[in-house]
């Protein structure tokens, strides 16, 4: 079954690329029952379902007769009214409150594969040479992402996420456990390259980024709306390919605004160091806001 | 692909809270806008579910307005 939800542990992997030292994920994260039952080793009081005022959490007190099969058995009805991702989102609430506590910005970089966001990682950390990077690599497989980073200067954890598609919470705190992110450091997490599902796991970051490349055609923020939803800002990436390619800026920017109107856009290209300035400073700003949001 | 690892959360609750009874049936809303798929979701919890409390119970998917992901309820069979 592990194998089956990508959170097998002989395919997760997570891999310093300071120390080499290479940790199995999904063991201990993911609780999965196996067919010898060891997951139901603690003892099931049967006896408390003849207590009719005892009921498991939020359990309804409706219970009925089956009458269609099973005539020795009565079934009932649970209330769970929970969110389905509760627990993601309980991690995450948990890595923002780590992160916020050591002022650290932790900027999700989200967008499809090839969009530039390792190229963008290494102008970037090429271009703050005085401050301490930190990334966190997110692919389904190979270190070859944040070889690429640790070679630009940053410290890197790989995260291999085999059939994951996307990073979650639980991986975050992982590796902000091996990584160790410095106090007042700029965090980059660079989520596998995928424009959905990312998208629908909050990991408590400080920001997101959405990077469209402009190869990708202009229309991406309308047929992947909740990456656009999602993020604080768009970057639109490879501007420098623009001459060579049907791509209207324009609409790329009004169907991101349709979609989210709060949404920032910038654009540039990693390859060339077009437009960077910008994207340094609005890394600076969301910095310092950082610092002062310590205890709002 | 993201409905496997939304599968993995309604399964991991339901089974914790079945706390070894059989599941039956499983409740939960999907919201039109969630970007999860409903087919992709029956289809993910299915696999799953294989070896679990919640093996051969029915997924009950309602369609919702908006971003909703919610677990709402599940029966589970009691001995007699």
């Amino acid at each position: 079954m592990c194998g089956t939800c990508g959170c097998g542990s002989s395919e997760m992997t997570m891999t310093n690329l300071e120390t080499g030292r290479q940790t199995a994920l999904g063991e201990d994260n993911h609780e999965h029952v196996h067919a010898d039952g060891t997951r139901h080793s603690h003892s099931h009081d049967h006896a408390h379902s003849q207590d009719p005022d005892h009921h498991h959490h939020g359990e309804h007190h409706h219970r009925y007769e089956d009458r269609d099969h099973h005539h020795e058995h009565t079934v009932s009805v649970i209330d769970l009214n929970s969110r389905i991702l509760a627990k993601n989102d309980a991690t995450a609430g948990k890595n923002r409150a780590w992160l916020k506590g050591r002022e650290i910005l932790a900027i999700n970089l989200m967008s499809a594969p090839g969009a530039g966001k390792t190229t963008l990682l290494e102008r970037t950390i090429a271009s703050l040479k005085d401050k301490k990077i930190f990334v966190l690599e997110g692919d389904q497989a190979t270190d070859h992402d944040g070889v690429r980073v640790k070679a630009a200067g940053a410290s890197a954890v790989q995260i291999n996420t085999g059939q994951g598609c996307h990073l979650d919470a639980e991986m975050l705190a992982r590796g902000l456990g091996e990584l160790k992110p410095a106090t007042g450091s700029v965090l980059f997490i660079e989520n596998v390259g995928n424009l959905v599902c990312p998208a629908l796991f909050d990991l408590g970051e400080t920001r997101r980024v959405a990077i469209l490349s402009v190869t990708e055609g202009d229309d991406k923020p309308l047929k992947y709306p909740h990456m656009f939803r999602a993020a604080d800002l768009m970057l639109l990436n490879k501007i420098d390919l623009a001459p060579h390619v049907r791509f209207d800026r324009n609409r790329a920017i009004a169907y991101a605004h349709q979609i989210n109107p709060a949404i920032e856009v910038l654009e540039l290209s990693a390859q060339t160091g077009e437009g960077i300035e910008a994207w340094l400073d609005w890394i600076a700003i969301s910095h310092a806001a950082t610092r002062s949001e310590v205890f709002a | 692909m993201h409905e496997l690892a939304v599968a993995q959360s309604i399964v991991e609750k339901v089974d914790e809270t079945a706390a070894g009874r059989k599941v039956r049936r499983v409740i939960v809303e999907i919201g039109r806008e969630s970007c999860v798929s409903g087919e992709a979701l029956a289809f993910s919890f299915g696999l799953v579910a294989e070896g679990t409390m919640v093996e051969g119970a029915a997924l009950d998917i309602r369609a919702m307005p908006g971003t909703a992901l919610n677990l709402k309820s599940m029966e589970v069979e009691e001995a007699a």
